[in-house]
């Protein structure tokens, strides 16, 4: 038995410094990204000062032009929006942001319906943007205590095992930093070229407005908290429900709620959800959730000119 | 409590610990209890499922060995069965046959009455209930003695490490090993947690990243391409092989560390070139089961000719009901069943297939991964559609996802094909893990841990045979 514990201490010990070798290589790599998922993140923490800040998912990042909003706001304006990130992941890079400068305008794109049980698993969810925050956890502490709030498990690992915080990020951290491959992002937008194949869209794959949900009372605390953030620093907020190819109503519960919170904090609602000019319009479309480019372009000219 | 998280870590290290520093008269209770611990980790209320069978079939195996009367021995036997069977019928079956029976009553625009049960199924039950049920068969056949000691029966079924997803034991295999006095032997250990990296390794690294890919085409076929769905199926092949082989190598490296050797499950299915032998590399525990408790005792091959072939027809369709209560795992099953009897009447008439080995195992390969198709679906609709996106060659882009976990999934398969080619053909003369060389030995745990912890899905992903 005193052998084994003394081989597998021995293991123990080298894998502890192997990890902390990697680890740090690791974070130096991650760090030094000029495009891609996490280039976005690190732009937006660390880097941008831009008087527009839009954040969201992949709608977020896909919907808004930046150069097109700059030159009808005569301001700055950086897109913040990563793929699959709510509001949990924007509560936790908004104080943070906050805390380095501060911004005209934060608009937030949302699904609105995301707000209530059952149209998503809401803990997965979280999990996801728990784990594309968690590179930063260690550096920037409001985003550890909100990963903390929810994971917690997650930022222990991710304190005592550095290589954690960038599991499975490897390849994706050599191609944006070595190579040109991936995705393509101008000031945070990235640009979807083609039409929707409306021989594939046919009807809505998504089935979760189908579903007669509650709400999700975490989601929406996150959200207020968000706003109250902003508010206290004097930065405007716009909430965006940006256009669906597929006609998707907001449910009255969340409509309701929404309504509610921006007569409190007075901020506006741009809700293109049902939008005619939008719906079935399949040369603005890549898919049944994103515009392409010329839906993207038409949308930016509408919220530059509400910005305006 | 799966075997690919942390709380399952924490729970192996400290019972292990404590196994060796009791004395053995206690072991056995630990045993039983920390077994208990780890299926109600799950859902609690579902051990008196397990106390329901081991109850019935304790005392069943009790009274088989009592009475001489063929006629008593029988009825015990069938009560046991029926305990059994009913168990796995009310949790696992119950809906689906009401489900379809509405479906008919509806054509004929009648309601079914029957209203659906709300459960839950019971994680394992149909490994379990199938290991009670070999204890009571090997008893009834006289193969084996029956267990006087409650609780050391209750053991073999609970044995925390087979308990949810097998391997699924014959009491003679594994009953007399659990009262006997285990040492720490450092040979055996390091042995054992070789099994356990291993296991771990394909499945958190090789199988979970393939599922990234196969779950995106499989959940929304109608999105994809011919190529997309076509890689999506070539993934869920290794994936559900990574996935249960995996789980397997854990279950046998944790009970190997307590000192019970487990029956091998998996010998290297895919280097298999044909069905037959592929049976005989696959999920071993349960084809054997079905072999010996159901193949021939309806007659085996002792039979007639057509109706051997029936017998084998119906032992595979069975076998696809039993991993689940839906018509793709019949079809599953029934499209083995089919291929063997293919190859059974092949051999009769002495046909000879005149391709290079190469060959044949790309051909048993693509037909083993054209019934996963149904395996891995949801319903019919949804394999249905896979299919047609593959043989219609359905136009449209290669959907690749997150382009690094896309080029690691191909990689990881090269890695595997190549380590088992190394199992297979060399007996494991380059495999680094288990090398001559102790600095090679080390380095090669160390690479797989490393590599586990940098590109390993760790969100504790469930075991695909867990539903079973």
């Amino acid at each position: 038995m005193k052998k084994f514990a003394i081989h597998i201490s021995l293991l123990l010990l080298i894998l502890i410094v192997l990890d902390r070798i990697c680890g740090a290589v690791l974070e130096n790599l991650f760090y030094k990204q000029t495009h891609g998922d996490e280039f976005v993140s690190i732009e937006l923490l660390e880097h941008s000062k831009a008087d527009v800040l839009l954040l969201g998912s992949s709608r977020a990042s896909h919907h808004f032009i930046s150069d097109s909003i700059e030159q009808q706001t005569g301001m700055t304006v950086y897109n913040g929006g990563r793929d699959n990130m709510g509001i949990h992941y924007i509560n936790a890079v908004v104080p943070e942001i906050l805390n380095r400068y501060t911004p005209k305008y934060i608009v937030i794109d949302l699904i609105p319906n995301n707000f209530c049980k059952g149209s998503q698993d809401v803990q997965g969810y979280f999990d996801i943007q728990s784990s594309a925050l968690l590179p930063f956890a260690n550096k920037h502490q409001p985003i550890y205590n909100c990963v903390q709030q929810y994971n917690s498990m997650e930022v222990y690992k991710a304190k005592y095992i550095k290589c954690y915080a960038y599991n499975s990020l490897i390849g994706s951290m050599i191609q944006n930093t070595f190579t040109k491959i991936g995705h393509t992002q101008i000031k945070g937008y990235e640009p979807l070229a083609t039409g929707i194949d409306t021989t594939v869209y046919k009807k809505p794959f998504s089935n979760e407005f189908n579903l007669q949900p509650s709400l999700d009372s975490t989601s929406f605390q996150l959200f207020e908290q968000t706003v109250q953030a902003c508010q206290a620093k004097g930065v405007k907020v716009i909430v965006c429900f940006s256009p669906f190819y597929f006609e998707r109503p907001i449910r009255q519960n969340v409509q309701a709620f929404f309504q509610r919170l921006s007569t409190a904090y007075q901020f506006p609602i741009l809700d293109y959800c049902t939008d005619s000019n939008y719906m079935h319009q399949s040369a603005l479309f890549y898919d049944e959730l994103h515009l392409n480019n010329n839906g993207a372009a038409m949308l930016s000219k509408s919220i530059g000119q509400y910005i305006k | 409590m799966v075997f690919n998280s942390l709380h399952f870590l924490l729970f192996f290290i400290v019972t292990t610990i404590a196994f060796f520093l009791l004395p053995h008269k206690y072991r056995w209770m630990f045993l039983l209890a920390i077994s208990c611990y780890f299926y109600m980790a799950f859902k609690p209320i579902y051990i008196l499922i397990l106390a329901f069978t081991i109850v019935i079939d304790y005392f069943a195996g009790i009274y088989l060995e009592k009475t001489s009367d063929p006629s008593t021995k029988k009825k015990l036997l069938i009560a046991s069965i029926i305990a059994n069977v009913g168990c796995l019928a009310v949790f696992k079956y119950f809906n689906f046959i009401n489900e379809n029976i509405t479906d008919l009553l509806g054509t004929l625009l009648i309601q079914n009455p029957i209203p659906m049960l709300d459960i839950l199924l019971p994680i394992g039950l149909s490994f379990h209930t199938f290991q009670a049920m070999s204890y009571t068969f090997e008893v009834y056949f006289g193969r084996q003695k029956a267990e006087k000691h409650f609780g050391i029966y209750a053991l073999y079924v609970m044995y925390y490490p087979q308990l949810v997803a097998g391997p699924i034991e014959r009491p003679q295999n594994i009953l007399h090993q659990l009262t006997q006095k285990v040492n720490f032997d450092y040979d055996r250990i390091t042995q054992a947690l070789k099994l356990i990296l291993w296991g771990m390794f394909v499945k958190v690294v090789i199988a979970d990243r393939l599922s990234l890919y196969v779950d995106k085409v499989f959940d929304s076929p109608h999105m994809h391409s011919g190529i997309s769905s076509l890689i999506a199926t070539i993934f869920f092949t290794f994936q559900i092989y990574c996935d249960f082989s995996g789980y397997s190598l854990i279950a046998i490296g944790c009970a190997k560390v307590l000192g019970v050797d487990l029956m091998t499950n998996f010998r290297r299915p895919y280097a298999s070139i044909n069905i037959r032998e592929f049976w005989s590399r696959w999920h071993i525990s349960l084809s054997t089961w079905f072999r010996d408790y159901l193949y021939i005792q309806l007659g085996g091959n002792r039979v007639g000719f057509f109706r051997s072939m029936l017998n084998v027809f119906f032992v595979f369709m069975i076998s696809g009901l039993w991993h689940g209560a839906n018509w793709t795992f019949i079809v599953w099953g029934s499209l083995h069943g089919i291929y063997l009897i293919v190859e059974i009447l092949a051999a009769k008439i002495n046909f000879k297939w005149p391709l290079p080995v190469f060959t044949k195992w790309i051909f048993n390969f693509a037909l083993v991964a054209f019934t996963w198709i149904f395996f891995r679906a949801h319903h019919l609709a949804e394999a249905k559609q896979i299919l047609i996106n593959i043989f219609t060659w359905k136009k449209g882009g290669l959907y690749i996802g997150n382009a690094a976990s896309f080029g690691y999934s191909f990689l990881l398969i090269a890695f595997l094909l190549i380590a088992d080619y190394n199992t297979e053909k060399w007996n494991n003369k380059f495999s680094l893990i288990y090398h001559a060389n102790k600095t090679v030995r080390w380095i090669g745990y160390l690479t797989l841990i490393m590599i586990l912890l940098l590109i390993g899905v760790l969100n504790g992903g469930q075991f695909i045979y867990f539903q079973f």
